[in-house]
């Protein structure tokens, strides 16, 4: 009677462990998902080890053949470090998944934060302390004439000058905006161009820090209002 | 007691907190099924022990019927995580 009991037990074993088998080996593998080559082999691995204990308990307890039973019971001695190696691979996987998924959210957000800056009417630079631009939009490129970076992480641009509504030059350029690291808004400025023409400018800076927190340069916001001065002048 | 039934037991011993805690890190369905089946294939090593000692009928019994519940929720395990699998993770 217990001889059938234990019998009934692996045979439940072996049908289950068979089934997680046959799942195992049929496991789609997905680029985002989990389940790579080696997680599938090593879920099949660990339940044909288990199918072959149970297959080989009915043997023993049903019919009394116990020829494989050392090779049995050493073979159960896999079933725990492949279970194992399975979750950490699972582990590892998941957090690969997890980390692609954020580069990807970061680089939408990039792209949104870069299209929403480029349609805006209002010019954006960001310009390193000694007033060299870095990055600039595409309307503050097309209003001052900014090239492509060649070779060089500063812009290029024609020799324009920048000066307070006195004429004063700021010899650094933009980056002379935030003499105390404070944020300034709506400073009226003159860009004075290598020919000698002029464009009125209202501009408004923030300092920015760099990965370190240290002064990294400045972002700077403006806008031409030569065509609005010159209405309201006219 | 044979050796290879101690070195099986002291394999799943050794490797029951690395084995239960990065399957608990795991946000996958059938996670927890496949906890309870190492937990039962513990249950089964340990009673195989024991059973040199102690109620011999009684803990073979019991090595077995946790083999059983081991290969059931190792089944449910791995059919929910093949689920997932098939579905696709919702982004």
């Amino acid at each position: 009677m217990t001889e059938a009991v234990i019998v009934g037990f692996n045979a439940v074993g072996a049908l289950a462990f068979l089934v997680a088998f046959l799942v195992a080996i049929r496991i789609p593998a997905r680029r985002d998902g989990l389940a790579s080559p080696g997680v599938r082999m090593l879920i099949a691995a660990a339940a044909a080890v288990y199918l072959f204990v149970s297959v080989s308990n009915m043997l023993e307890h049903g019919i009394g053949y116990e020829a494989v039973d050392v090779v049995e019971d050493y073979s159960e001695v896999f079933f725990v470090p492949l279970l194992a190696y399975t979750a950490y691979a699972l582990r590892s996987r998941q957090q690969y998944l997890d980390e692609a998924r954020r580069a990807r959210m970061a680089r939408r957000q990039h792209d949104f934060l870069l299209q929403v800056i480029d349609v805006s009417p209002v010019g954006l630079l960001v310009v390193d302390d000694i007033g060299g631009v870095t990055f600039a939009s595409e309307g503050a490129r097309a209003a001052l004439d900014i090239g492509e970076a060649a070779g060089s992480v500063t812009l290029p641009h024609p020799a324009w000058r920048v000066r307070d509504p006195a004429g004063e030059p700021l010899e650094r350029g933009f980056a002379s905006l935030c003499p105390r690291r404070a944020a300034v808004e709506d400073v009226p400025l003159v860009l004075e161009w290598p020919d000698g023409a002029t464009a009125s400018l209202l501009v408004s800076a923030a300092p920015m820090a760099d990965r370190t927190g240290r002064l990294g340069g400045y972002v700077v916001a403006l806008e031409d209002v030569s065509a609005r001065r010159a209405v309201l002048g006219a | 007691m044979r050796p290879e039934e101690m070195l099986t037991l002291g394999v799943t011993v050794m490797l029951l907190p690395v084995v239960i805690l990065t399957l608990r890190g795991l946000s996958i369905p059938g996670s927890r099924f496949l906890q309870w089946s190492y937990a039962a294939m513990l249950v089964s090593h340990l009673a195989t022990n024991v059973e040199a000692y102690v109620l011999p009928d009684a803990f073979n019994l019991l090595e077995h019927a946790a083999v059983g519940a081991a290969g059931v929720l190792f089944a449910l395990g791995i059919v929910a995580f093949a689920r997932r699998e098939w579905e696709g993770e919702p982004e």
